[in-house]
């Protein structure tokens, strides 16, 4: 997955599978929230994602259904 | 739960993982409580009672932590079937744990729990975080906006607590009517998530960044924690400590233990002198007593030691850190507190699988659980181990011991890596796990809980220990024949004599019908196989423990079988290890294999490959050495 680390993004969509979609909401993941990947794990391993004041790993394939818009570096 | 305390009034604790719910509990039961099994399914959760000094008499619910009422996984289901399965009139009211720091994203339940029509109390957790950085949030806004009573709650000193119990008190013997939600559509989760941000953006006085100190202190941590590198080698130093912690810290308490149990037997058999009742109750009762608590030591290290990872923020992260390997094995990020915890004992790790929420990973991950070195099987090894490398240096067991532990991960992963080729994929496998704030780990509630566990461990597998133990004892000392000595009488005892029946089982592995019934007897428990033995080869009593070990390793040197040659040679001791290293001989095990994967055939499936493979790799391995 093509992600820079510690830059922001906006989730502007979701695509994927229902149940982890619904996961990802329960979770607190929504449209227009801003998160940050701070760790890529190695050999395509989890995501660790900044949201709100959290840390969250996501899988490579539970990121992808993340659709995100990369904010200007501020 | 009896008929008298359903008539109670009854709370059920709800909130989302790493809320704080589990520290609420504890300091509202004063730390007691007891696991309960709600009759006629398998579900089990914690049962507390408020303690005595809040004057109030309410019973307490523990629930497992969700993120919704819409369950994906076994222990999300318990609180499922916990608020809705139940009658609701055993639930009058719910306490709905949210962490403050985290206000917006925690609500998201308490909005499902109002829609299912649940009356509830909000506590706050974390505010002593908050105020740590001289922030607030405002209570009175949020009891107006969810139209509750919400009480701030300091975990660390339990502030908050006597006057959540007085809201409670308030709210008892109400009847509500409750119903499970329909499905929540993409729009509507979104629509809940936007409205509630925008109802709790003003409820925190923020700092000029707005951040926690605590936060920005985990976003460091974490830099170092979950490097790509540096992560994997703190993983691995943190699993080292562990492990050699169980060795080092229990082996004191081990020894008191035995001490204990050896003197008691001592005294009993002077007191009662020789006979029936005197052999029994020493040789019986104590013996087989002393052989379930002598591994309590380090199974308590062991959950201890997880509990203080796990209440420190690490485990999540040593997860995080194994999810690309084990998935590539079938298996979850997941699956490593459960897979870990085998290492105790396989019963509690079973029930640990429940995290798991693809039926397919938790299959297999209970499958290999009782691949782990258990701790019973360790003064097995200890015995055999001193067979092979006597009067040789003491590293040379400790690294076998090694290259057991180790070779057990590599079967286990190797029988993960087969069933992820023989399993269909069904249901979607998610990990999405959420990494809970570094914070020193609260003692009092991990020493509590530890105890628990402990105690559940003992109360659970040592009746079934015991009442084997009792069993092998009546059968290996009956029929009373008149035999000049203990071997010959065990010989042609009933127990004996089934020995001799199985003994072309076990002849290709090197071994004669001795140790044959000493492997039929770990069947009760793997560590019965060193008493047995001790009782077949006849051991001089002693209560110097040093020489009954070197009297046992004395008669094993000089055991023949019928037909003249050694019974433990390099050879059939190795193909002794393959064997305890695979099979699963343990009841309790299967027993809860049964219960938690609500399945016989997945435990008799276990039970036969385990034992199978194991059997055919000791006599290959003794083939092959001798």
């Amino acid at each position: 997955m093509d992600i820079s680390l510690d830059t922001f993004y906006e989730i502007v969509g979701f695509s994927g599978d229902a149940l982890l979609l619904e996961r990802l909401s329960e979770m607190g993941f929504r449209k227009e929230k801003k998160i940050r990947f701070i760790q890529k794990l190695p050999f395509r391993g989890p995501l660790v994602v900044e949201l709100d004041q959290t840390h969250i790993s996501l899988r490579e394939e539970e990121a992808q259904c993340l659709q995100l818009k990369q904010l200007a570096i501020p | 739960m009896s008929a008298t305390e359903t008539a109670r009034n009854t709370v059920a604790l709800v909130g989302p993982p790493n809320s704080g719910k589990t520290t609420l509990f504890n300091w509202i039961t004063g730390s007691k409580f007891r696991t309960v099994n709600y009759p006629g399914s398998t579900i089990d959760y914690n049962l507390g009672r408020a303690h005595t000094r809040y004057g109030a008499d309410i019973d307490i619910i523990d629930t497992p932590g969700v993120y919704s009422l819409f369950p994906k996984s076994s222990d999300e289901l318990v609180t499922h079937e916990v608020l809705f399965e139940k009658k609701s009139s055993d639930i009058h009211h719910v306490v709905i744990v949210v962490d403050a720091t985290q206000l917006a994203r925690n609500l998201y339940l308490v909005r499902q729990l109002q829609e299912a029509g649940y009356s509830y109390t909000i506590a706050l957790t974390m505010i002593d975080l908050l105020r740590k950085d001289n922030m607030d949030v405002n209570l009175d806004k949020i009891a107006k906006i969810f139209n509750c009573q919400v009480v701030g709650i300091d975990g660390t000193l339990g502030g908050g607590v006597p006057e959540l119990i007085e809201s409670l008190k308030k709210t008892q013997n109400k009847n509500i009517v409750v119903k499970k939600l329909e499905h929540w559509n993409e729009d509507k989760r979104e629509n809940i998530l936007k409205e509630l941000e925008l109802l709790t953006k003003n409820l925190i006085t923020k700092q000029k960044n707005g951040k926690l100190s605590i936060f920005q202190k985990t976003a460091r941590i974490d830099k170092i924690l979950l490097h790509p590198v540096a992560g994997l080698f703190i993983f691995a130093a943190v699993m080292i400590v562990l492990f050699s912690s169980i060795f080092w810290m229990a082996a004191p308490f081990m020894d008191v233990i035995d001490g204990v149990f050896s003197w008691l037997a001592e005294i009993t058999k002077k007191t009662l002198g020789d006979g029936l009742l005197s052999d029994f109750l020493s040789d019986g009762i104590i013996a087989s007593f002393g052989a379930v608590l002598v591994f309590v030591p380090q199974i308590f290290i062991l959950f201890f030691g997880i509990g203080i990872l796990e209440d420190s923020g690490y485990l999540a992260r040593a997860a995080t850190l194994i999810d690309k390997p084990f998935s590539k094995l079938g298996l979850n990020g997941r699956s490593f507190v459960p897979i870990l915890s085998g290492f105790a004992c396989a019963v509690p790790a079973m029930m640990a699988s429940r995290t798991l929420s693809n039926k397919r990973e938790r299959w297999i991950t209970n499958f290999i659980i009782p691949l782990m070195t258990c701790s019973a099987r360790l003064p097995v090894y200890a015995l055999l181990l001193s067979f092979v490398f006597l009067g040789q240096a003491a590293w040379k067991p400790g690294l076998a011991l090694a290259a057991l532990y180790f070779g057990a991960l590599l079967v286990g992963a190797i029988a993960a890596a087969i069933l992820n080729r023989m399993l269909k994929k069904e249901a979607k496998s998610f990990f999405m796990l959420e990494l809970p704030l570094y914070r020193r780990a609260n003692f009092r509630v991990v020493l509590k809980n530890a105890i628990v566990k402990t105690r559940s461990y003992a109360t659970r597998a040592g009746p079934v220990i015991f009442t084997l133990s009792v069993l092998i004892w009546t059968l290996s000392s009956f029929p009373k024949a008149d035999a000049p000595d203990a071997t010959h009488r065990l010989e042609q005892s009933y127990f004996g004599q089934m020995g001799r029946a199985i003994e072309p089982v076990f002849e290709p592995m090197g071994v004669d019908w001795r140790v044959g019934v000493g492997l039929l007897s770990a069947f009760a428990a793997r560590e019965v196989f060193v008493s047995t033995l001790s009782v077949i080869f006849n051991i001089s009593e002693s209560s110097d423990e040093a020489s009954m070990q070197n009297s046992l390793l004395e008669k094993m040197h000089n055991a023949e079988r019928s037909d003249g040659q050694k019974v433990f040679t390099t050879a059939s001791v190795t193909a002794l290890l393959i064997y305890f290293m695979i099979a699963l001989q343990c009841i309790s095990t299967s027993a809860v294999a049964i219960r938690e994967m609500r399945s016989w055939s997945f435990a008799i499936i276990q039970l036969v490959v385990l034992n199978v493979v194991a059997y055919v790799l000791a006599v290959g391995t003794y083939k092959i050495l001798s």
